[in-house]
């Protein structure tokens, strides 16, 4: 394949032009109420996308034609670097993953302001303005200060190679998916701020983007657990979250993301918290620009700052400016946001999506202090320090708790006002079935009020979706249905409802498996050939060693027989392996996986006679971690496939208005 | 009531019997999770692949088994590294901030929504709490109940 790295330069300014050319279109379409420019100037966001892809493809061919006269791929590849990591490597470096980012973002805005309904002509003149500013910015950036296209000073006759660490299956899909994540949410702000200008403050900005801000939230959840994963499968310490200033980066907007979902719901069903969605959508926004910035600007201590640069003094005035600008125009607006409904009841499913968001918002915030603490304490005392997991998990617990309480008693309650009586006798048996989880663990030995609790709330929060399943089939079983067709039918009526309950399960599950890590049980042994150690109820002994070579890396991998009892297990292979190209060792977990618990062994290094230290975990349940992305997965599938979601009739929120019937 | 009761029994008899004696093993593996590693950027002892951070858990395990409280072998590693390796902040000066925020940020929330929602509540004084009247959803499912019984009939 032939380097086209020669197109790069010239396709950036193009596609700068072009996104120049695009704002002052819309802006000027918009003003002067004019649908021709507004159309010209969305063509133009078509032809930015087009020339930002030119410039990915040029970028690409580099890669893969091992072009080492680029300096990005001289940085970031090697010759030995092969297949599917060649493209992984594009988004390895600071200047890449800012080219990748730009081209999603000019994609999406492409098929957001091309493909939005005709009733919404004023506000995607308006989206376009603030979609094609924002691409002048980072275009900007790629022409310059951080171009993926600079030449190296003198050609070297090979790469430095990409970070063994990123050289992972799940890294071929965690940094695109977290990204997808954060620029998708630049739709719906695009059309929120659209909103402010035009003064069309109703749900129409919103409903043209539900889609859009489904698609970002599910990209951003499904990115963060495939992270969690590769942390758990590459990094070799035995855990899979280490809130570390990177995984904040993207936690934080998925925490005020999740709020807006939810919250947009009350402005649907009630035309109620205007100035807060705005609000919300904004700090998103804001805040995934910015993980977009700790990520690549290494201001924070980080295992993930892979790539360093100085274009945080680029991004620190943009995000000021989409704060600053955003509160102003909100509170331009302020008059026009008022609610037109009011809270009939503190006992209402209003108030319950109400305490929701306080708690995912003050979450995010929590997360946030604690992720720049060594930025303050910095400034404050002059000394650099980091925040130890432990520290975020003292504050998170009760959060998490909360959360997946309320995420039990929200569907429960009725709109607007439920009487205390059926209350009690909604919640008698979620209760009780929570009560009983408690009660069974106690018995079974389990003394950890976190884990009692953690549990408890998960049973009564999966008894409490269950009833809302049985509820909702039960007219359908009336009607002669079996329970699985009955069932089925209910998904299938309410998918977005229902769809958003199957989250809610998967959800539990994640919980149930992150209660597993207050029973880990792990030890560290040097082992001599033969020797034995023990971890939980399994006993290891180091049987052998194997050694070899590929072109990238030297192979030193220990057999270890694992038995429990008398009972042979398994054999498990870690490795401990020596890369080359980075002059850098990495060890190779091996991990045997069930639903119980898995046994995860990690060789932290080899002695040249052959001695071995080992570390060894037994993790309970991690399984039903990624058995609940699987299950939020399925329920992110089946609200995509509702017909609602995609912007079809629905049923006027004024409708919900009248008090026909009273219920006693 | 019975099993709100029976959970509230349940959570106060977790709290007050859950504490056990720590052993060496807990002590160094809590120490090693609070103390961030002097030789990898942002990670803790614990999590730290590198040989002298599987050197120093060894060392914190000797320590723990001689006996050592975590504070004790926590002041010992700060002494010997520097400030910049405790993980969890001091609650003084900057780190007081840490510890007084976040929980602050819950109850002014929770304030606020409960102070937002008391004012902007429509409910007229004296109305009848079981007087709820009915959700589209609610009317929906109560149709479609109604229609399966007139089916039946």
């Amino acid at each position: 394949v032939p380097s086209l790295a020669g197109f790069g330069r010239p396709s950036i300014a193009a596609a700068l032009l072009f996104a120049i050319a695009a704002a002052a279109l819309c802006v000027v379409g918009a003003i002067k109420h004019r649908r021709d420019l507004t159309v010209a100037g969305v063509r133009c966001v078509v032809v930015v996308a087009g020339f930002v892809g030119l410039a990915i493809v040029a970028l690409v061919s580099a890669l893969i034609a091992h072009d080492f006269s680029n300096e990005y791929v001289a940085n970031y590849s090697s010759r030995s670097l092969m297949g599917p990591y060649t493209l992984s490597a594009l988004w390895g470096g600071m200047e890449g993953s800012l080219l990748f980012w730009t081209l999603l973002l000019t994609v999406f805005s492409a098929v957001a302001l091309t493909r939005a309904p005709a009733r919404t002509a004023r506000l995607v003149a308006w989206a376009g303005c603030v979609l094609s500013g924002i691409a002048i910015f980072f275009l900007t950036l790629l022409s310059a200060p951080a171009s993926p296209f600079a030449s190296s000073q003198s050609i070297p006759a090979d790469g430095a190679g990409l970070n063994p660490l990123l050289q992972s299956p799940g890294m071929l899909v965690h940094p695109p998916l977290l990204y997808t994540g954060f620029v998708g949410f630049s739709i719906p702000f695009a059309f929120a701020m659209a909103a402010l200008f035009t003064r069309r403050l109703d749900d129409a900005w919103f409903t043209a983007t539900r889609r859009w801000t489904l698609f970002a939230w599910s990209a951003l959840s499904i990115g963060i657990v495939i992270g969690g994963a590769w942390g758990y499968t590459e990094l070799g310490w035995g855990g899979y979250w280490a809130w570390d200033p990177v995984e904040n980066a993207s936690f934080i907007p998925w925490l005020t993301a999740t709020a807006f979902l939810h919250s947009v719901v009350i402005q649907e069903k009630r035309r109620m918290f205007k100035v807060w969605n705005v609000t919300l959508i904004l700090v998103t926004y804001v805040l995934a620009v910015f993980g977009t910035f700790l990520t690549r600007s290494g201001i924070l201590s980080s295992i993930h700052t892979f790539a360093e640069g100085d274009t945080g003094k680029w991004f620190l005035p943009f995000l000021g400016a989409m704060l600053i600008g955003g509160l102003a125009l909100v509170a331009w607006r302020a008059d026009q946001l008022r609610s037109e409904n009011r809270f009939d009841s503190l006992l209402s499913r209003e108030s319950a999506f109400l305490f929701n968001n306080v708690m995912f918002v003050t979450a995010a915030f929590g997360v946030l202090l604690l992720t720049m603490y060594p930025i303050i304490k910095e400034a404050v005392d002059g000394v650099r320090v980091a925040v130890a997991p432990a520290t975020f998990n003292t504050f998170f617990v009760p959060w998490g708790l909360v959360l997946i309480a309320l995420t039990g008693i929200g569907p429960l309650i009725a709109w607007r006002r439920m009487s205390r009586g059926a209350m009690t006798r909604v919640l008698r048996v979620p209760v009780a079935a929570g009560a009983g989880a408690a009660v069974l663990l106690w018995i079974a030995g389990v003394r950890s009020a976190g884990v009692l609790s953690a549990c408890a709330l998960c049973a009564f929060t999966a008894v409490a979706i269950g009833s809302e399943f049985v509820r909702g089939s039960r007219a359908y079983r009336a009607r002669g249905a079996g329970w699985i067709s009955a069932l089925g039918q209910t998904l299938a009526r309410n998918r977005r409802r229902y769809g958003g309950y199957v989250v809610h399960l998967g959800i539990v599950l994640i919980v149930i498996g992150f209660t597993g890590a207050a029973f880990r049980s792990e030890a560290q042994a040097q082992l001599r050939l033969g020797e034995t150690m023990r971890v939980g109820d399994y006993t290891l002994e180091y049987a052998g060693l194997e050694r070899g070579e590929t072109a990238e890396k030297a192979v030193t991998a220990a057999e270890v027989d694992v038995s429990r009892g008398s009972d042979h297990v398994t054999t498990l292979r870690p490795q401990r392996n020596f890369h080359f190209a980075q002059r850098q060792p990495q060890s190779e977990v091996a991990i045997r996986t069930t639903p119980v618990e898995d046994l995860y062994l990690v060789v932290t290094s080899v002695d040249p006679d052959g001695d071995i230290a080992l570390r060894a975990f037994v993790n309970p349940l991690t399984w039903w971690i990624w058995a609940g992305a699987a299950v939020m997965g399925a329920g992110i599938g089946i609200i995509f496939s509702s017909p609602a979601t995609v912007g079809a009739a629905r049923p006027s929120p004024r409708r919900i208005e009248e008090p026909a019937v009273v219920m006693r | 009531m019975r099993s709100q009761a029976v959970l509230a029994a349940v959570v106060v008899l977790t709290v007050t019997s859950c504490a056990r004696e720590p052993d060496a093993s807990d002590v160094a593996r809590r120490v090693s999770q609070v103390v961030m590693s002097p030789f990898c950027d942002g990670l803790t002892i614990h999590d730290c692949p590198s040989q002298q951070s599987e050197e120093l858990r060894f060392e914190i395990q000797g320590m723990a088994r001689r006996g050592m409280s975590e504070d004790a072998i926590v002041d010992e590693l700060v002494a010997r590294y520097g400030e910049r390796i405790r993980g969890v902040p001091e609650p003084e000066g900057a780190g007081l901030l840490v510890w007084i925020l976040p929980g602050m940020s819950v109850v002014a929330g929770a304030a606020i929504a409960f102070i937002f929602a008391r004012r902007f509540s429509s409910r007229p004084s004296g109305a009848d709490e079981r007087q709820t009247p009915p959700t589209l959803e609610e009317r929906a499912r109560l149709e479609a109940e109604l229609t399966a019984a007139r089916e039946r009939s």
